[in-house]
């Protein structure tokens, strides 16, 4: 790879600086202090590897410019590539490749043999401070790139690949890492061996928990068979003491039995039958006496009792009367409320009839006929008379509307001749029309005249074209014409064509006459080489020919011209123009026309608006003519209708002042007054009536009263009064005489009864008598003791079954019972008690015991299942398995990893063994030529320190050289490195900032030699700011390149360079320096 | 009188499984009640077959400590055969030898457990005839190399003759040489039908006499033996004739493998799916069992390189595992494998003159010679040393393989992109 050029937009104080002619050996950049070669060398690693970042990016930034960056050309065995870079370290990359298509940044990697900055900064492109920097055996990249030489398409490093599985390795192991995942995983492990082995210890207890619960099984069943000895001696001590109450009853039983009388026998229900008749008498004798004491309470009231005989008398005509009482009240109020009302019917029919007129009496009222069909007629009358004076009234307004209408009309058409009449004069159209031919004829034929005179120009050139032709072909006839008077012919058609040029230039413009002059020319020309022209007989018979059609052709458009002369003249005459009219006379001609066009346009519109308003006054007058006709027909009509309505009214008995309204009214008021008139007489008809029927009752209410010896009544209220006072002592008589009746009835009922009760109490006497006989008692007190003897012996004869059937059920009817009735019969209680005690004392201690051993046997049991079913050994071992596992499988990872970096680490260290050696080398050439023989070799030393052995095989150490001699070992042995690296991957440009500064003049001619030596196969670029450096390497090499750089970067920082020629050629460094 | 009886070997009950790695608590779970669930299985089988008995070759526990959970489930499971007139016969093998501890203190009826100092025989009676004999003999401790076959011989009773023996017949390499015997003396003791146990492998030896493994009850790793069905064989007798073993899976969790060709797979996803379909694809065609599978990727692709990054065959198996471990009927991805052959042209990266030609060509030296293959391993198990127990032995296979991955990752890391 070798670096063309560059294009710096801006970087540091360079500012537009274009580089673009580095040749590919070495070229010097010369320059003083500041000039800005460590600027170019920061740059060009900066365009090869990326920009600086942070605070490194700042010493770079533009001074003039915003734009950091630039491009950097650079040419390969592919072709020429352009990097480009600004200060943005992400997005300012670029790359094109020859073809100019994007490339990317690992294909620039690929480009620079996967260089990176740190090893292109060691050993490509260093300064002098740089230069004894470098330790080949450390530096990695040294060790990847040149001694494992490079890739095949891959894109990591060697040294990436192994950090890559030191990453990943890291984590699962490391030989002295404690947190490290199979330490972790072999800590878990661990852990969960110690659990299975709890596990199993636990369950190895299986056997011991087994025994127990045999051992407690037993225990509990022996247990049991004692608790149930004992249960049953106390229930047997249980038995006696619960019987011992019931045999105590028993000899009380038999004891009374013995005390007893003897009463064996006693009439059945005795008791309930002597009670029963004593109940019987008791309750006959308290009848008897209620009814005695009522009987003469009821023969008492009888003697009170007195009824009154007048009343009884009129009983019937008091029922009558009383019933019409009432009836007699609301007839006199119904009389008082009709004489109200019938003075307020008579008001209302007066005020009607005063309202009608004088006239209008009760009679007359009566006899009018206003029925409906009578005021319909009314009504009709009505709308016909409303519609045909309405009609009349239309006919007049339709009249006056008409009659303006006309009036406007004739107004407008007046107006509308005046203004025809004020119009200018307009020519006719037909005038026009043939003006406006012509017109169009004129401006056609000016058209076709310039067409004809172009084609005339043309057939002029054309003839005169041919003219010269013949003029210049050969003669058959070599003797027809004297060479003078062709000449003078040639001559003669010159001048006419001059003329022609001038006419060409003076009619139709330059064009014209520059063909003329041409023609003149070409004549003149021919004229001249006339005598030198050989002729041929055949071309100029053609051309004869030629020219003879040209001629008739220009006669026919003679012709032609003339004719349209001719027309144009006689148009133009017509038109009142010149013979000859311009384009100007004619345009003129058409603005007239247009304006008499536009005129005659005007007036014909305002006679077509004269004619429209004279239709529209006729129009007018028709329809006015029409409305009065109309009117007058109406107005008839409506006389005749009113002379109707007067003869119907006439007979009908209206007055004359009334209108069909005023008649329709009237039938109203009339139909009010009839209603009030048919009221009053209702009311006086019912009035009347309700007279006669409160005087009938008043007469014979008067006679009752009298007979009833009641006060006579002065006013109906009065008699109203004494009716009710009639009625009231005919009640109280009514009452007094049904209160005697059913007394005496209740009297002889009670006397009946009182003699049946009587004999009732004597029977029942009787019968309870006969039961104390029955019973073997004189008297009810004998009766009693002798039930209550009966009955106790009967009581405890049945207490003594049930104990004795209570024992049997007890105890049984074997020996044992036997044996109990005797403990009974011995009556030994106290000793009973205390067996049960002792006994119960002695299971109370035996289940206790069967409890403790239950709840122990319940929780072995528990234990022993919960052995049984217990899987934390298996689930601990699945555990353990799996963790086994994943150890096992992470150690394999890492193992595989592991592996694969040694095997990296191997293939490096082999690359580094074989390659070494050559570039060791070729140092130790290049450095026996500078050192001129004064050391042989270089060698390396186990840690990597070098040494050089001289001619006397004796060595030295770096530390031990001076620091120019140590600076051309340096430089010797990154040449080595370069070639190397050009060998197995790229060969990149060599870039030395003043490396030359320490050697003595004898040293830096050798390594100047040595330089152009190795610029014969790499690019070389030397940065100095000392003139005899670039001095030194043109001796030795004279072709080589020279860039001078000023101070600063000069006022455009253009850098100039100049070719050894020049430098040759003037003497002193002064110029040099100052170009 | 036709009859039937069954033939189980290997329960090796309430053992761990192996080489499965971490799983789900729910996973865990399935895992640890397997081999027993596999038992009542069998137990059910033998019922709902109506066996007349029932015969148990050997490792019926997997050590001689033998777990009580596993002894106890046993115990009741017999119960179950014994209410049901069912017989059982049983002989001990190296994992559960006589030696070691019994939680039982007594059988039910119906029980043979045979004893370890000579061939018992045992008549069963159906109908009041003979209808077969059992011959057995249990291991009294777990390691006999005695070949125990040659103490069986055919007895006078009617019926047919069954040998019942824990041992390795034909010297099978993948299972430990006890009872060592040889088919020839299988033949020669005279036996209609030889109940086998300890090959965890089903297969029929011969035919005339029968002579059987049933293979074990259920899978326990993802060894290539113990993939597939696994269960119990059924043996029908008529007229004295013993007709073809039927094979009855009773596996409860199915150890499987798959193989995915990723020659014309583009992407992960496309992976994905297919190693999902094809999973799903094989659950289904194992009557809704639970699997465990081993997928493993072969053929030559561009989606080799994507597989080669470090964790991304982990991040896929993690999704497999998800979408896996459902509610239901459970697929556990036991480990997704990358044996698909680099894109890489070994051949010509040998020759490029490169760092990796180095690296080809210095393995290729070592690869000649074991002794240094062994060196080169060695200088990194030392580091491991302190894990020795946890680490597996390699064999001169395993070692290879090893170095055969660590230079493809190498090779992965120097020239893919």
């Amino acid at each position: 790879m070798q670096i063309r050029g560059w294009h710096i937009d801006g970087f540091g104080h360079f500012q537009d600086v274009q580089e673009s002619q580095l040749p590919g050996g070495i070229t010097v950049f010369l320059g003083p202090n500041e000039a800005g070669k460590s600027t170019l060398l920061a740059f060009i690693r900066g365009m090869l590897f990326g920009f600086p970042a942070g605070k490194n990016q700042n010493r770079y930034v533009p001074l003039h410019t915003r734009h950091m960056g630039g491009k950097l050309f650079i040419e390969t065995p592919m072709g020429a590539y352009t990097i480009q870079r600004t200060g943005d370290r992400k997005e300012g990359f670029r790359l094109y490749r020859p073809d100019d298509t994007p490339g990317s940044e690992s294909e620039l990697s690929q480009l620079l043999g996967h260089t990176d900055q740190g090893l292109f900064k060691s050993v490509f492109a260093f300064s002098l401070a740089e230069l004894q920097n470098l330790n080949v055996h450390k530096e990695e990249g040294i060790k990847d790139r040149i001694f494992a030489g490079s890739l095949q398409g891959g894109r990591n490093t060697a040294r990436e690949a192994l950090t890559t599985l030191e990453r990943q390795n890291a984590p699962i192991f490391k030989p002295r890492g404690r947190e490290v995942e199979l330490v972790k995983l072999s800590k878990q492990l661990d852990d969960l061996q110690a659990q299975i082995q709890t596990a199993k210890q636990r369950a190895q207890e299986y056997e011991g928990l087994r025994s127990q619960e045999d051992a407690l099984t037993e225990t509990l069943e022996r247990l049991t068979r004692e608790q149930a000895a004992l249960q049953r001696h106390i229930a047997r001590h249980e038995t006696l003491l619960t019987l011992w109450p019931r045999w105590l009853e028993r000899e009380a039983c038999l004891a009374e039995l013995d005390a007893l009388d003897a009463v064996e026998h006693f009439p059945p229900q005795a008791e309930a039958r002597q009670a029963e008749a004593v109940s019987a008498i008791r309750g006959l004798e308290s009848t008897l006496a209620d009814l005695e004491a009522e009987h003469e309470s009821l023969a008492q009231r009888l003697g009170e009792i007195q009824l009154d005989p007048t009343v009884a008398e009129l009983t019937e005509r008091i029922s009558t009367l009383s019933g019409d009482a009432q009836r007699f009240i609301e007839w006199i109020q119904g009389l008082a409320e009709n004489a109200e009302q019938r003075n307020h019917a008579r008001g209302q029919l007066e005020a009607a009839l005063a309202a009608l007129g004088k006239a209008w009496t009760r009679e007359r009222l009566k006899s009018f006929d206003a029925s409906i069909p009578q005021l319909d007629q009314v009504s009709r009358w009505e709308t016909l008379l409303d519609a045909s004076e309405s009609a009349m009234l239309e006919g007049a307004r339709d009249v006056k509307e008409a009659r303006r209408h006309a009036e406007t009309a004739s107004a407008a058409v007046a107006e509308q001749r005046r203004r025809l009449a004020q119009g200018e004069d307009v020519p006719e159209v037909a005038a026009i029309a043939l003006g406006e031919d012509r017109l169009v004829r004129l401006r056609t034929n000016l058209t076709v005249q310039r067409d004809l005179q172009a084609e005339q120009r043309a057939l002029d050139e054309k003839r005169l074209k041919l003219e010269i032709e013949f003029q210049n072909a050969p003669s058959d006839e070599p003797t027809a014409l004297p060479q003078a008077l062709r000449l003078g012919l040639r001559i003669a058609v010159l001048l006419l064509l001059a003329m022609a040029a001038w006419k060409g230039v003076a009619r139709d413009g330059i064009t014209a006459g520059v063909l003329a002059i041409m023609a003149i020319a070409s004549g003149l020309l021919s004229a001249v080489k006339v005598q030198a022209t050989q002729t041929d007989p055949q071309a100029r018979r053609f051309l004869t020919e030629q020219l003879q059609h040209a001629k008739a052709q220009q006669e026919e458009a003679q012709a032609a011209m003339d004719r349209l002369l001719a027309s144009l003249r006689a148009d133009a005459l017509a038109a009142a123009l010149s013979a000859q009219p311009s384009a100007a006379e004619i345009e003129a001609l058409g603005q007239k026309l247009m304006r008499a066009r536009d005129l005659a346009k005007t007036k014909e519109a305002l006679q077509q608006e004269l004619e429209r308003l004279i239709e529209q006054e006729r129009e007018a007058q028709e329809r006015l003519a029409q409305a009065l006709g109309t009117e007058d027909s109406q107005r008839r009509y409506a006389e005749e209708v009113a002379r109707a309505w007067t003869e119907w009214r006439q007979a009908a008995g209206i007055e004359e002042d009334r209108s069909p309204r005023g008649a329709a009214q009237l039938f109203q008021a009339l139909i009010t007054a009839r209603q009030f008139l048919v009221a009053l007489e209702a009311l006086e008809a019912n009035g009347g009536a309700l007279h006669q029927k409160a005087e009938g009752f008043r007469q014979v209410a008067i006679a009752l009263l009298a007979d009833a010896h009641e006060p006579r009544p002065e006013t109906d209220t009065q008699l109203v009064q004494g009716l009710g006072r009639l009625q009231e002592r005919q009640q109280a008589a009514l009452e007094l005489e049904l209160e005697h009746a059913q007394l005496s009835r209740a009297s002889v009922g009670m006397e009946s009864k009182i003699a049946i009760k009587r004999e009732e109490l004597g029977l029942a006497q009787q019968a309870l008598a006969e039961l104390y006989a029955e019973a073997g008692a004189e008297d009810e007190a004998g009766f009693h003791h002798r039930r209550a003897v009966h009955g106790r012996r009967q009581e405890l004869q049945r207490s003594l079954q049930d104990i004795e059937r209570f024992l049997d059920e007890q105890l049984g009817r074997d020996a044992q019972a036997q044996d109990l009735r005797a403990l009974l019969g011995a009556a030994q209680v106290e000793s009973w008690k205390v067996a049960i005690t002792e006994a119960e004392l002695s299971q109370a201690a035996i289940v206790q015991q069967r409890d403790e051993a239950n709840q122990l046997l319940g929780t072995i049991r528990q234990e022993r299942e919960r052995l049984e079913e217990n899987a934390d050994v298996i689930a601990c071992e699945h555990a353990h398995e799996a963790l086994r596992d994943e150890f096992q499988r992470q150690s394999r990872a890492w193992l595989v990893r592991a592996l694969a970096e040694d095997m990296i680490q191997e293939a490096l260290s082999e690359a580094e063994r074989t390659r070494q050696p050559a570039v060791l080398s070729h140092a130790s050439r290049l450095f026996r030529q500078v050192t001129a023989e004064r050391y042989e070799r270089l060698v390396q030393q186990e840690g990597g320190e070098f040494q050089v052995v001289d001619r006397q095989a004796t060595r030295k150490s770096v530390g031990q050289l001076s620091q120019g001699t140590a600076e051309q070992l340096y430089l010797c042995l990154r040449l080595g490195l370069i070639r190397e690296f050009a060998r197995q991957s790229a060969n990149l440009p060599l870039i030395m900032d003043d490396v030359f500064v320490n050697f003595d003049p004898e040293r830096a001619r050798r390594v100047a030699e040595l330089l152009v030596e190795f610029a014969a196969e790499h690019q070389v670029l030397v940065f100095t700011c000392h003139p005899q450096t670039a001095e030194l390497l043109l001796e030795v090499q004279p072709t080589i390149r020279i860039v001078s750089m000023p101070r600063y970067g000069g006022d455009s920082a253009i850098m100039l360079e100049r070719k050894v020629a020049v430098l040759t050629d003037e003497a002193g460094g002064e110029k040099r320096g100052a170009v | 009188m036709p009859f039937t009886f069954v033939h189980a070997a290997d329960l090796h009950l309430d053992t761990p499984f192996h080489g499965i790695g971490q799983v789900s608590e729910r996973i865990a779970d399935a895992l640890r009640d397997a081999s027993l669930e596999a038992f009542d299985a069998l137990v059910d089988l033998t019922l709902r077959e109506d066996a007349r008995f029932l015969l148990l070759a050997g490792d019926l526990y997997d050590g001689a400590t033998r777990g009580i959970r596993a002894q106890h489930r046993f115990l009741k499971g017999i119960e179950r055969l014994s209410a049901r007139g069912v017989e059982t016969f049983i002989v001990h093998g190296n994992h559960d030898p006589l030696s070691g501890w019994s939680a039982i203190k007594a059988w039910p009826a119906g029980v043979t457990v045979f004893g370890p100092q000579q061939v018992e025989s045992r008549t069963v009676i159906l109908d009041g005839q003979p209808c077969a004999t059992i011959h057995g003999i249990s291991y009294a401790h777990a390691a006999v190399t005695e070949n125990l076959s040659q103490r069986y011989r055919r007895g006078p009773e009617g019926g047919i003759q069954i040998g019942l023996l824990h041992a390795n017949v034909g010297q099978n390499g993948d299972h430990a040489a006890y009872s060592p015997c040889t088919l020839d003396e299988l033949k020669a003791a005279g036996m209609d039908y030889w109940a086998l146990g300890h090959i965890h492998r089903r297969q029929v030896l011969a035919r005339a006499p029968w002579v059987v493994y049933p293979g074990n009850l259920q899978g326990r790793s993802p060894k290539p033996s113990e993939r597939g069905a696994k269960g119990a064989l059924v043996v029908t007798v008529s007229n004295g004739i013993i007709q073809e073993p039927r094979f009855e899976a009773l596996d409860r969790i199915r150890f499987m493998s798959l193989e995915i060709d990723l020659s014309e797979m583009e992407d992960v996803a496309t992976l994905q799916r297919a190693l999902m379909g094809r999973a799903e694809e094989l659950q289904a065609q194992q009557d809704g069992r639970d699997l465990i599978l081993r997928a493993t990727l072969r053929g030559r692709g561009a989606l080799y390189s994507e597989l080669r990054h470090p964790g991304r065959l982990d991040e896929i198996l993690d999704v497999l595992r998800q979408e896996g471990d459902r509610p239901g009927g459970f697929l556990w991805w036991e480990d997704l494998r990358n044996d698909a052959a680099p894109p890489l042209e070994r051949e010509k990266l040998l020759l490029q003159g490169s760092l990796t030609s180095e690296l080809l060509r210095l393995q290729d030296e070592r690869s000649a010679d074991p002794s240094r293959v062994a060196q080169f391993l060695n200088n990194r198990l030392d580091q491991l040393s302190r894990f020795k127990s946890l680490l597996p032995t390699l064999s001169e296979a395993e070692q290879e393989a090893l170095l055969r991955e660590a230079e493809a990752l190498a090779l992965d890391l120097l020239e893919q992109e």
